[in-house]
């Protein structure tokens, strides 16, 4: 596939989705590797949606963070095997609008966290000029990252409270101040 | 047809059960019991209590997708993953839609599992008697045949099922949902026991009360206790509910008496016309696709309400070229199951600082209060509908916008209120024209007929719901719910897993396929007591009364042979 034809694909892909400045960013990006492809995850994007997860549930002085937890390999594995290839290719979308403003992987954490805060604040507030199918790829990224994390060992026992085996029903019990919820 | 003809001594035993589910493991205990020979018949493959359970100790980070079935999965499982019961940690015990399809004339979700043990292992397991306001209903109102029995003749039968099986609740001393003999009743949560105080005061014709469960709430015949883990539907390890696997197969077996045949698809009843009764069953086996032929003095067809009436259809022969038994032409016909999906839910302030521990595995049930005496008639339709539903307080406070530490504290905490929401279970009539007929032209994997399904709710099912969902919004309102939301998801037909009716009973063998034993009429040697026998629907869940059916028949047909009658 040329570089004309693989932008025309994009364009197809995404419909009017992304905007030439995006579409440019992808086009430097267009390397051999897996992560050149829109809707595949390689090691790049795998690592970049660890950082983001990371963002989204640091870590705290009771639990690990989502990168930690291994949330990166999570998303990728539900993303492939769960979700549809019009969801992955929404995500990409997401990851490449993170990496528009310049390359994520080399931006201060400071300026990682402003970049997802800005996006979460933009999907969740409702920004109209925001692309709707970026808005739906940031919303999967997060609700795989809460979803992962929380069904995880460490997000379970460490951040929330689990009993594979409660071993009795009580159906009315105090809540003790700062009680964690149950997993 | 390859048919492996062995010596007739070597497949004859006293009893044939076809099917192992929660009707078929009932036949199994009981004909075994009482001293019968018994082969049951499974066209699945063999699910041993806890052994077979692979997935019922995972915590959720030791499934590949915590949980989440994958697309392949739902590609193989189209209809099976609708259920709410379905997911990653079960799928194995749902049916692969691919090799088992069935033609929908009309939405209907088939939902099932072949395998020992059926769909008891992932039921419900609420449990609730009906009462005479059901059994009358028909000869009261006109729609289907009069049952050809009364609650009376079913109570001592009721009481015996539910000795065995354990059955959790509350006695409420309600006409039109006799109690039954129950273990200790789970209890409510705080919010329940509100909701319950309030609609008690606000409402003279209905209650709250706590979900009547077959659960093991204290340990009954070596089974449970239950260890409140609300993961049943894998298969409980502590035996902690009930199943065919986990409680009448076992005892069954214990006996010496049972021979267990996975991997049996029972293609037809063998019928013999000198003698005037069926003389076996031929099977194929799913793996060898031979044929098989067994005889028996009798036949428990226990295969579920469609596989039931589709081994019937099958069964012709010159005596009977529309299927055994089926002179009356209504095998397959009057398919009911119960619709809901509709109801309404919203938050109840004034409890944050209650929790609860464990999960239990079972809600509230609010019973019939419509159509059930003079004074609760309704005009704009018959019959009834009950609630089912709970309270719960969710994980996590605030909305979902948000990033960092202070929002991944918010997320761990339980949420600001708790909930409390209530859906309705209701009676489906009995219509002749809701069937399922045999296709010849589209076969199964096996290459044997599949089953056309033209089901659907009529107007006396939409009138119901209008109710159903108004006065869902009426209790919730009195218990001062806030934020209340009703809704209507109008699932079709099968949704609920409650089919029955194809083979019903009734007092006229012109009208109906069954006498009141669940004997057939036209061969008296066959017994069906899944839940085709179903005359009418009721709005209770039927697992309960298919097990009391089935234990009343047994009875009969022992006492039957032992005085030469069969």
């Amino acid at each position: 596939m040329n570089r004309r034809d693989a932008m025309k694909s994009m364009a197809v892909l995404f419909g009017s989705a992304l905007s030439v400045s995006t579409l440019a960013v992808f086009q430097q990006g267009c390397t051999r590797s897996k992560d050149a492809v829109v809707g595949v995850f390689g090691d790049e994007k795998t690592q970049m949606m660890a950082e983001i997860g990371d963002i989204i549930i640091p870590e705290t002085p009771d639990s690990p963070g989502a990168k930690a937890i291994g949330i990166g390999a999570f998303m990728v594995k539900m993303l492939e095997d769960c979700y549809s290839q019009e969801d992955r290719e929404k995500v990409s979308a997401a990851l490449i609008y993170l990496n528009e403003k310049g390359s994520f992987s080399s931006a201060s954490p400071e300026e990682r966290i402003a970049a997802v805060s800005d996006l979460d604040s933009k999907v969740y507030g409702k920004d109209e000029s925001l692309d709707e199918g970026l808005g739906r790829g940031y919303k999967v990224i997060k609700e795989l990252t809460l979803f992962g994390y929380f069904s995880s060992e460490a997000g379970a026992t460490q951040a929330l409270r689990y009993e594979l085996v409660p071993g009795r029903f009580e159906g009315c019990v105090d809540l003790e101040p700062g009680q964690k919820a149950w997993a | 047809m390859n048919l492996n003809i062995k010596a007739n001594k070597e497949n004859t035993y006293d009893a044939i059960v076809v099917g192992s589910g929660i009707s078929g493991g009932w036949a199994a205990k009981e004909l075994c019991e009482k001293g019968l020979k018994t082969l049951v018949l499974e066209r699945g493959r063999d699910v041993k209590h806890i052994k077979d359970y692979p997935t019922t100790n995972l915590n959720p980070w030791e499934l590949d997708h915590h949980g989440w079935a994958t697309n392949e999965t739902k590609e193989n499982h189209q209809i099976q993953s609708r259920c709410y019961a379905f997911g990653e940690d079960t799928q194995h015990f749902w049916v692969n839609d691919k090799e088992n399809p069935y033609n929908e004339i009309k939405p209907f979700n088939w939902l099932r599992g072949y395998h020992v043990g059926g769909r008891s292992l992932m039921w419900g397991r609420q449990c609730y008697r009906l009462s005479d306001i059901d059994f009358e209903a028909n000869a009261k109102d006109g729609y289907g045949v009069d049952w050809p029995v009364r609650y009376k003749d079913l109570a001592p039968w009721y009481e015996y099922v539910e000795k065995f099986a354990g059955i959790s609740g509350q006695a409420e001393g309600l006409p039109q949902l006799p109690d039954s003999h129950f273990l200790p009743a789970m209890e409510m949560n705080c919010v329940e026991k509100h909701v319950a105080a309030r609609v008690k005061e606000k409402f003279d014709d209905r209650i709250i009360t706590i979900g009547r469960a077959a659960h093991a709430t204290t340990a009954i015949n070596g089974r449970g206790p239950c260890q409140y883990r609300n993961l049943c539907s894998r298969g409980c390890p502590f035996g902690g509910y009930f199943s065919s696997n986990s409680a009448t197969l076992p005892a069954a077996m214990q006996t010496g008496n049972m021979t267990l045949r996975p991997y049996s698809i029972v293609t037809e009843v063998i019928y013999d016309k000198e003698s005037g009764k069926a003389s076996g069953v031929r099977i194929m086996d799913s793996e060898t696709r031979e044929y098989t032929e067994y005889y028996a003095k009798i036949v428990f067809l226990n295969a579920s309400t469609l596989g039931t009436a589709w081994i019937l259809l099958n069964s012709v022969s010159d005596a009977f070229p529309n299927g055994l038994g089926n002179g009356s032409e209504q095998v397959g016909h009057n398919l009911m199951d119960h619709h809901y999906g509709v109801g309404a839910s919203g938050k109840i302030e004034g409890f944050g600082d209650k929790y609860f521990y464990g999960r239990r595995p079972n809600g509230i049930y609010v019973p019939r209060f419509r159509n059930i005496s003079e004074a609760t008639k309704r005009d704009d339709y018959v019959r009834g509908f009950g609630y089912q539903g709970g309270a719960g307080r969710g994980r996590g406070q605030g909305g979902p916008e948000g990033i960092g530490a202070d929002f991944k504290m918010s997320k761990t905490m339980p949420s600001e209120d708790w909930s409390f929401g209530i859906g309705s279970w209701g009676e489906h009539l009995p219509y002749y024209e809701n069937k399922a007929t045999l296709n010849h032209d589209k076969l199964d994997a096996y290459g044997l007929p599949t089953l056309d399904i033209d089901c659907e709710f009529k107007e006396n099912e939409l009138a119901m719901r209008k109710d159903m969902r108004q006065s869902a919004m009426d209790i919730l309102e009195a218990a001062g719910a806030k934020d209340i939301h009703s809704y209507d998801s109008a699932p079709p037909p099968g949704h609920c897993i409650h089919e029955m009716g194809t083979v019903r009973m009734g007092r006229n063998p012109k009208t109906s396929v069954l006498n009141g034993f669940n004997q057939m009429h036209e061969v008296s040697n066959v017994f069906v007591t899944d839940g085709s026998f179903m005359t009418s629907s009721a709005c209770q869940n039927p697992s309960l009364t298919y097990m009391a059916f089935t234990a009343r028949a047994c009875d009969h047909a022992v006492k039957e042979l032992k005085k030469q009658n069969l």
